[in-house]
């Protein structure tokens, strides 16, 4: 048996946190479901929010960037981080 | 992404070691509150401000000392912000609650020391928190031998002043608490070349006032049979409250609130129906330690109260705001500090009667009493906790733990078991 | 249908199966090793060969790998299932149950053949088997062995609590020169020291059951009987309380 399709989040980044909240209001306002994330190290090294996008919200969180013209710094593509039975505390 | 290097380099911060807590939040938050479904929306705003945790507050704090404002950092629910706003200074907690900052503080503080105490001297002397760099002055209390030894080795690195906090409730200990408020106006006035008015104390203590009802309003919807909030988002809440600006700590809440209202009312709840219902009582769970509540609510029960410094006795009483004179205000705010019931006092009956009447209002299927290991006060105090739940008839357990991830798999079976005890 | 209960322990692995009418008509121990994920799956074989393959019959897991036990139906923890195996061994109670795991030790009160309250030692192994086991190791001594030793010796205390400390002050003790019978008799008073009062300190009552891979030892259930004053009485099937607890709870499951 093949190993099922890995789940995987996509994590908008930005250069700044006021185009963050202002992208987080744009797209809920529109009925999109995203979440606020701390920015995971593997999408980059440096700290702070980023969007939480599943993948079936993609398109309409990209269409939100394209027509209200919000800066972002990228989009990252990675493997599901969320694991509540891990217990790694902070 | 937004880049505070800079602004921590100017913090004399050592940006290498604080990079290794950067890069372990986001996992750890992700696990705990990500994987919940179904929050309250205005959760966002707690998530936002744990993502720019070490940012966004900071560079506020930092601009208000630019305009030659001051800040107070404290440690402890009976310390009165109260003071510090009517001179015009801000106040954050900094009470340290995660693993990373604890070799920093046993460096210099015995291995039976609590957590709390050596994160939070861990975190100042490694300089990898923005918070305890920022502080102006530190206001320690003598709630424990711990906290009275640990002020006198933060004191060779940064101001601070100890309220010497009484440990009975005799008339006279109200008086003295009394005094000590009044030598911490003097101290603060001292220190930011504000005055303290009568006027602007009345101001100050309509201000928190209405954070605290604003905190009560959502765990009031903590008690509705319909589950509105997890117990993991109510503790953020609280334990964001303590670093927040006070006005938009109440704002927060009381939209959280507005929600969580109309959520009773359509019925949603945020577990399933008939699901455990958890008073947590015991020490202070200062962010970010989510382990417990994580715990509980990963192992099918839901934590509905806090019984702790980061929940009830952060918020409950208020302090009585008919009072025009500067003497009459600190009364009162004696009369209502001292109304807290911390294990530090004796005898401390107040407490069990609290544990007690909280498990009734909030409708506790069973109680978990916890212990953060050292804490010798709350320790010894469990006895009588426990005995009094007993004879109530409330199930309960007791748990000792302390910030490392190493016995999560045991306390999940203890709690499990508990849990299956509860039927 | 017949109800499968599987325990897997630090130690060993357990599992045993209960008829209809609640007879024990199978069981099984092997090494948990350091797979409890293949422990399990050995115990399905055996369970297979003798004609009960967990895919027919309800099975509940318990233990600390219960999570790696595919097959079960439902996991539940050591806690209750000890109670209710102990309950099924010595009666409905009010009884107090200690057992001595490899790495934990636990104090069960049991009343009505359910848990009524209940405490586990902290993240620390003294009093625990897996105490014993280092202590027995550095005297070159089955666990077992140490314990029968100890009946014969005296005079000697083991003062630290903490297991690799202890460790180091049986050494010395050897290189004291000291009677292997008095050291072996330092090391079962601290495990009794340390389980009297946990006893103590959950306000357990008589009469005592001793579960655990440790329960058919006399060495051992001498000296707690002493220190506890009350009976401490065990069964040949009392490692097999966790396991029995499970089957029984699968057995309730099957009747719905």
């Amino acid at each position: 048996m093949a190993d099922p399709m890995p789940v995987t989040d996509y994590y908008v980044l930005f250069f700044s946190h006021t185009s963050g909240m202002a992208l987080y209001e744009f797209v809920r306002q529109r009925g999109i479901r995203v979440r606020i994330s701390p920015a995971p190290r593997a999408a980059t090294s440096c700290c702070g929010m980023s969007l939480l996008v599943e993948q079936r919200e993609l398109e309409a969180v990209k269409a939100c960037i394209e027509v209200s013209g919000i800066e972002i710094d990228k989009i990252v593509l990675l493997p599901r981080q969320i694991d509540p039975m891990r217990h790694k505390f902070c | 992404m937004a880049d505070y290097r800079k602004m921590w380099e100017e913090l004399g911060m050592d940006l290498e070691s604080h990079d290794t807590l950067c890069a372990v939040l986001p996992v750890a938050f992700g696990d705990t509150y990500l994987s919940q479904e179904n929050r309250p929306e205005n959760m966002a705003f707690y998530d936002f401000v744990v993502s720019e945790i070490h940012g966004v507050r900071p560079s506020e704090l930092i601009e208000h000392q630019k305009k030659g404002g001051k800040v107070l950092g404290t440690f402890c629910v009976y310390v009165p912000d109260e003071v510090a706003v009517a001179a015009g200074a801000v106040v954050t907690g900094l009470c340290g609650g995660s693993q990373f900052w604890v070799p920093g503080g046993e460096k210099v503080l015995p291995k039976n020391t609590c957590s709390l105490i050596k994160a939070s001297v861990g975190a100042r002397l490694d300089r990898t928190c923005p918070f305890f760099r920022i502080a102006d002055m530190y206001i320690g209390e003598t709630t424990c031998d711990g906290k009275k030894k640990a002020w006198e080795i933060l004191a060779e690195d940064v101001p601070v002043h100890v309220m010497d906090l009484p440990q009975m409730k005799r008339p006279q200990d109200y008086t003295k608490w009394a005094d000590e408020i009044r030598i911490f106006i003097g101290v603060v006035e001292k220190l930011t070349g504000g005055k303290v008015t009568a006027e602007s104390l009345g101001a100050a203590i309509r201000l928190i006032n209405n954070k605290r009802r604003a905190l009560a309003r959502v765990y009031e919807c903590r008690k509705s049979e319909v589950i509105p909030i997890s117990g993991k988002d109510g503790l953020l809440m609280t334990q964001i409250a303590f670093f927040d600006d006070p006005a938009r700590c109440a704002e927060m809440a009381n939209k959280l609130a507005d929600e969580l209202e109309k959520r009773i009312k359509d019925g949603v709840s945020v577990f399933p129906k008939g699901t455990k219902r958890i008073l947590l009582t015991g020490t202070p769970l200062a962010i970010p330690n989510w382990k417990l509540h994580h715990l509980i609510e990963t192992s099918g029960a839901a934590v509905v109260c806090e019984e702790m410094c980061t929940g009830t006795r952060y918020f409950e009483h208020l302090v009585d705001e008919s009072q025009t004179t500067l003497d009459g205000q600190v009364d009162a705010l004696a009369a209502r500090y001292m109304k807290n019931n911390c294990a530090c006092f004796t005898p401390n009956t107040g407490r069990i009667d609290d544990i007690l009447r909280l498990a009734r209002e909030y409708k506790a299927d069973g109680v978990i009493n916890t212990n953060l290991k050292f804490c010798g006060l709350y320790d010894t105090e469990s006895r009588s906790v426990m005995r009094a739940l007993k004879d109530a008839g409330i199930p309960a357990l007791n748990i000792e733990t302390d910030y490392t991830d190493t016995d999560a798999e045991q306390l999940r079976t203890r709690i499990q078991a508990f849990l299956e005890l509860l039927g | 249908m017949a109800a499968i209960g599987i325990d897997i322990g630090s130690t060993s692995a357990k599992a045993v199966v209960l008829d209809d009418g609640g007879t024990l008509v199978f069981k099984c121990i092997r090494p948990t090793g350091w797979s409890s994920a293949e422990a399990a799956d050995g115990l399905r074989g055996e369970l297979a060969s003798a004609g009960f393959d967990p895919a027919g019959h309800a099975c509940v897991a318990t233990g600390y790998g219960r999570l790696n036990v595919p097959y079960a139906g439902k996991l539940v923890t050591e806690i209750t299932c000890h109670a209710r195996g102990a309950a099924y061994l010595f009666g409905e109670g009010p009884f107090t149950v200690i057992d001595i795991g490899g790495q934990d030790t636990k104090i069960i009160s049991v009343a009505g053949g359910r848990v009524s309250d209940f405490i586990m030692n902290d993240k620390c192994s003294a009093g625990t088997g897996r105490f014993l086991e280092i202590m027995a190791n550095s005297m070159g001594q089955s666990p077992a062995a140490l314990i029968e030793l100890a009946r014969q010796g005296s005079g000697v205390s083991i003062s630290s609590l903490c297991t690799v400390f202890a460790e180091s002050e049986v050494i010395s003790l050897i290189g004291q020169g000291k009677a292997r019978a008095d050291i072996a008799f330092g090391i079962v008073e601290s495990i009794v020291d340390k389980v009297c009062a946990q006893c103590h300190r959950a306000g357990g009552s008589g009469p005592f059951y001793l579960t655990g891979g440790l329960c058919e030892c006399p060495g051992l259930l001498e000296p707690l009987s002493r220190r506890l004053r009350s009976d401490v009485n065990t069964s040949p099937l009392g490692r097999y309380a966790g396991a029995i607890g499970a089957a029984v709870t699968a057995g309730t499951i099957g009747k719905g």
